[in-house]
């Protein structure tokens, strides 16, 4: 266990060397990272196969094209990033320079989770060096192939001693965590987090916690139905409904009910043909206790389609359960399955009351074809992200900053918003030595006039 | 859980969504101006009684500061609650992208004695005009102001949204079990890894305003009488009770020797041959405060002042010589009007020594060279920097004010303190049409596909830019 405060160590020194601070290093380190992603790229294709069954332009389309984008745009965005701001002065500074400095925190630490274990190491790093930080990064040992490549890699591309991988599963994170660290971003579920956070209260470090819960998805009676879910099917059932900003669970009017479970058979029937299982798009469960966990949220539902499962293969099919209570299991924790409860509610109002009884959501997806149902639904509830008439969406965007409210974390990042977050922003006012005049009237002895 | 209650009839007003529309928080807010206006006096006398504040130096740091961020709020906070739209990819285009400004929802802000109006109010100001509800805890160690915020806050605000707890480290520990969607906590670092602690129970964001020593470096090359006067007035405001205070010097013998009859000659020229007479300087918050900072006097060499009369929990502006960083006045934040020079051989002994300590909240460095005042900078790290000067950095509402470390996370003031208490939610509003374009995205993946979808969603590298 001596071994982390070792490699922490090693980290804070090459920090405190300076190396890490300079914009040249910095994007000679996301070079490196460019060229590791695409030298590379059979072989963390085959990692994410091995560990969720992901099949290429899949695993490229999700895991590997937004690195490479993130990558590219922090690169060339980065010397405007890292310049600093000057600020609006007042009267007594009308003469000084003031400006808002970036500066890097020191030593971050990065914990990945398994879902997309490729991604969710790599974009925050990517913004931490950035910022020119140390960073010390801690894979999910449940994606065991993806992150043993990751440890394999990052040491033949980046600075050994800024960027070390320490793997292992709870008692080599727990050790990790009584470190001090300058910042630690963790992506996971909430009571994992709430331990992460009370580590980092130890240090007094920041963090940044992406976290889950369950996104709620409200289809409106008024709405292109065969659209709508074909992209909730889309969001839903990819990496298995194992995303944490995948539609949890639908809202909907009783009415409609039928008809959203006839177009989202349509649409499973269109994505992965006759034999889910035998698609080579349709991805497992991660192991073997996730599927127990799945599984068993299935109990007494009704199931409309679906609910076929293989425990060999971890196989389960896209399922979708109709009048669904929102007592019952499946509506209590996060399903991060291909399961698909629906709620029915008599209206917008109660699907809004329905909404906020409950922990905020990371992400909240209503679809709508009238606008002003939709702008409300945004003004009534709280969530991390929205998308509207679409799902998953918002986190493409990189200028968005993405994240998670109350339950579902805090702090956020991507693109900028990471070089902002594994930063530090430090004001500067520099005056003049002289010019002392101006500096009288607040010195004491006081007068009334000088107030 | 004595604050059960008074925590969920907070929230039922924050579920009505009575806080959220602009006229209900340009009410609130204010109404907390005409609170600033009508309650002057009480405000100059409370701080008076708690601390021997000058009413100058009230006037300046706890109302005029914060009838500023008032106005700066109220002045912008339409501009601050609109979305915030936001550049789109490609595949975007055609849709609405946006940054939603959402409340919190309830907050606690919990805030010191040195400054018991403006570390109330400033937090305050942003988490109303953020459209959030707020309890706020006062220091009892100011039990003036205290009684002060209790008794008439409520008659300016809505007693639905905001309410004022008292009471000491036993109440506050009883309401930190509440559920709170932000905590605004501003003190020293020990309480604050109880509050984070506190807070990570229900994963409630914090913003942390601790403190530390901060450091002040003098090089040779300066001018002597005008860095004597601002880091006196710097040192001495609030009878040095001040998070930002220089809270050391750092410098050469030979600027130690130059320096001493400056610095005498500065708190003269402030306070006149007697302090303890002179209107324009404070006095210690409390016993327990008035021995701990007595006992620091024991380090280095009394220069300048060193006399304390109990009675009055008066402490002399006071001047250290000579003292090693083994000393007592070298192991603990002051916050008292005493201040040690530590004697360093040169500008890169004294960037070790300030390394080698935690970041301190703020930093100073003073020198007619603006070569070395950009070492320093550079060389260090701290919440913010003030060159030439002290605490002028944090007057300014377009500087964030906060520090790093153990001295805070997160900031606030003018805007920032708007976006501290608000989330920041990132929002797409697309096209339901246009089904087409969505179409490489779906299974079954193929090539093909992948070509398109790169094709849309990459970001092609301009000609790398030599000129770093």
């Amino acid at each position: 266990m001596e071994r982390m405060q070792q490699v922490v160590s090693r980290a804070r020194a090459a920090f405190n060397s300076g190396r890490s601070r300079s914009l040249e290093f910095r994007i000679q380190q996301l070079k490196a990272l460019e060229r590791m992603v695409q030298e590379k790229e059979k072989d963390i294709l085959a990692a994410l196969h091995a560990d969720l069954h992901k099949g290429g332009p899949n695993a490229y389309s999700h895991e590997i094209l937004g690195v490479l984008a993130e990558l590219a745009q922090t690169m060339e965005k980065l010397p405007s990033w890292a310049a600093p701001q000057p600020v609006k002065k007042n009267l007594m500074t009308m003469r000084d320079e003031a400006y808002i400095a970036y500066e890097p925190l020191g030593v971050v630490l990065v914990i990945g989770a398994w879902n997309y274990p490729f991604v969710l190491v790599m974009q925050p790093l990517i913004g931490a060096i950035a910022a020119g930080n140390a960073v010390v990064v801690k894979p999910s040992e449940v994606s065991e192939n993806t992150a043993q490549l990751v440890a394999d890699l990052l040491p033949q591309y980046l600075d050994r001693e800024l960027y070390p991988v320490v793997t292992g599963g709870v008692p080599e994170t727990t050790e990790l965590l009584t470190q001090r660290f300058d910042h630690i971003l963790y992506t996971g579920n909430s009571a994992v987090g709430k331990i992460v956070m009370a580590a980092a209260a130890k240090h007094l470090t920041p963090v940044t916690l992406e976290l889950g819960g369950k996104s709620p998805c409200y289809i409106d009676k008024d709405c292109d139905l065969a659209v709508a879910c074909r992209r909730i099917t889309w969001g839903k059932y990819m990496n298995c409904g194992q995303t944490c900003i995948a539609p949890d669970y639908i809202l909907c009017e009783p009415s409609i009910q039928g008809k959203v479970v006839e177009n989202i058979k349509a649409t499973l029937q269109e994505f992965y043909g006759e034999d889910v299982k035998s698609s080579p798009d349709y991805e497992r469960i991660v192991n073997k206790r996730h599927f127990q966990r799945v599984l068993g949220l299935l109990e007494g539902q009704k199931i409309a389609h679906g609910g076929e499962a293989d425990e060999a293969s971890c196989f389960i099919a896209p399922t979708i359960l109709t009048d669904v209570s929102p007592e019952s299991k499946v509506m209590e924790e996060e399903i991060f399955g291909p399961v698909l409860p629906i709620v029915t509610v008599k209206s917008v109002e109660e699907a809004i009351e329905f909404i906020n009884r409950r922990e905020k959501p990371l992400a909240l997806y209503v679809f709508s074809n009238n606008k002003q149902l939709i702008k409300r639904v945004i003004s009534e509830t709280s969530s991390g992200g929205v998308t509207g008439n679409d799902v998953i969406m918002h986190f493409f965007l990189s200028t968005l900053p993405f994240g998670g409210v109350g339950h579902s974390g805090m702090g956020a990042y991507h693109g900028r918003h990471s070089f902002e977050t594994f930063s530090h922003r430090r004001s500067c006012l520099i005056k003049d030595l002289k010019m002392e005049s101006t500096n009288k009237i607040r010195y004491p002895p006081v007068s009334q006039k000088k107030v | 859980n004595p604050y059960a209650g008074l925590v969920s009839h907070l929230r039922a007003s924050w579920l009505s969504g009575k806080t959220r529309p602009m006229e209900y928080r340009v009410t609130q807010l204010e109404a907390l101006g005409r609170f600033l206006d009508e309650k002057k006096q009480e405000i100059l006398e409370a701080t008076d009684l708690d601390m021997g504040k000058p009413s100058f130096e009230a006037y300046f740091s706890e109302i005029l500061l914060c009838k500023n961020e008032l106005n700066v709020t109220l002045n912008n906070l339409c501009h601050w609650m609109k979305d915030e739209h936001v550049d789109k990819n490609l595949v975007m285009q055609l849709d609405s992208a946006f940054i939603r400004k959402d409340p919190y929802g309830v907050v606690l802000i919990i805030a010191p004695w040195n400054y018991p109006f403006q570390l109330v109010l400033v937090p305050l100001i942003g988490a109303i005009a953020a459209g959030n509800c707020a309890i706020i805890k006062p220091s009892e160690i100011s039990k003036n102001s205290e009684r002060l915020l209790a008794e008439t806050l409520s008659c300016y605000l809505d007693n639905d949204c905001f309410a004022v707890v008292t009471g000491g480290v036993e109440e506050s520990t009883r309401l930190l079990e509440n559920k709170f969607d932000y905590i605004f906590f501003t003190g020293s670092p020990s309480v604050g890894r109880i509050v984070m602690t506190a807070a990570a129970k229900h994963l409630t964001p914090v913003t942390l305003e601790l403190g530390g020593k901060n450091p002040c470096y003098v090089s040779d090359t300066c001018d002597i009488a005008n860095v004597a006067r601002r880091v006196a007035w710097g040192r001495f405001f609030n009878a040095g009770q001040t998070c930002i205070a220089p809270d050391y010097l750092l410098c050469t013998l030979e600027m130690q020797e130059k320096l001493l009859p400056a610095l005498r000659e500065a708190i003269t020229e402030f306070f006149g041959s007697n302090p303890q007479e002179s209107p324009d300087f404070g006095r210690i918050v409390g016993d327990k405060q008035f021995q701990r900072i007595r006992a620091l006097l024991h380090s280095g060499r009394v220069a300048i002042g060193g006399q304390t009369d109990e009675a009055e929990r008066y402490i002399a502006p006071t001047v250290l010589a000579d003292v090693l960083p083994t000393d007592p006045a070298m192991q603990e934040e002051i916050f008292g009007p005493v201040l040690p020079i530590v004697v360093v051989a040169n500008m890169d002994e004294a960037i070790d020594f300030i390394n080698a300590r935690p970041r301190p909240l703020a930093l100073y460095a003073f020198s007619c060279d603006s070569k070395v005042v950009n070492q320093v900078l550079e060389r260090t790290s701290s919440g913010g920097f003030c060159g030439n000067d002290t605490l002028m950095h944090v007057t300014m509402t377009s500087l964030p004010f906060g520090g790093i470390g153990r001295s805070g996370l997160g900031k606030y003031h003018g805007k920032f303190t708007f976006d501290t208490f608000s989330h920041h939610r990132g929002c797409l509003h697309r096209n339901m049409g246009l089904e087409t374009l969505n179409a490489p995205r779906y299974p079954p993946y193929t090539e093909q596909k992948l070509g398109l979808l790169t094709a849309a969603f990459e970001v092609k590298r301009r000609s790398t830019c030599t000129v770093l």
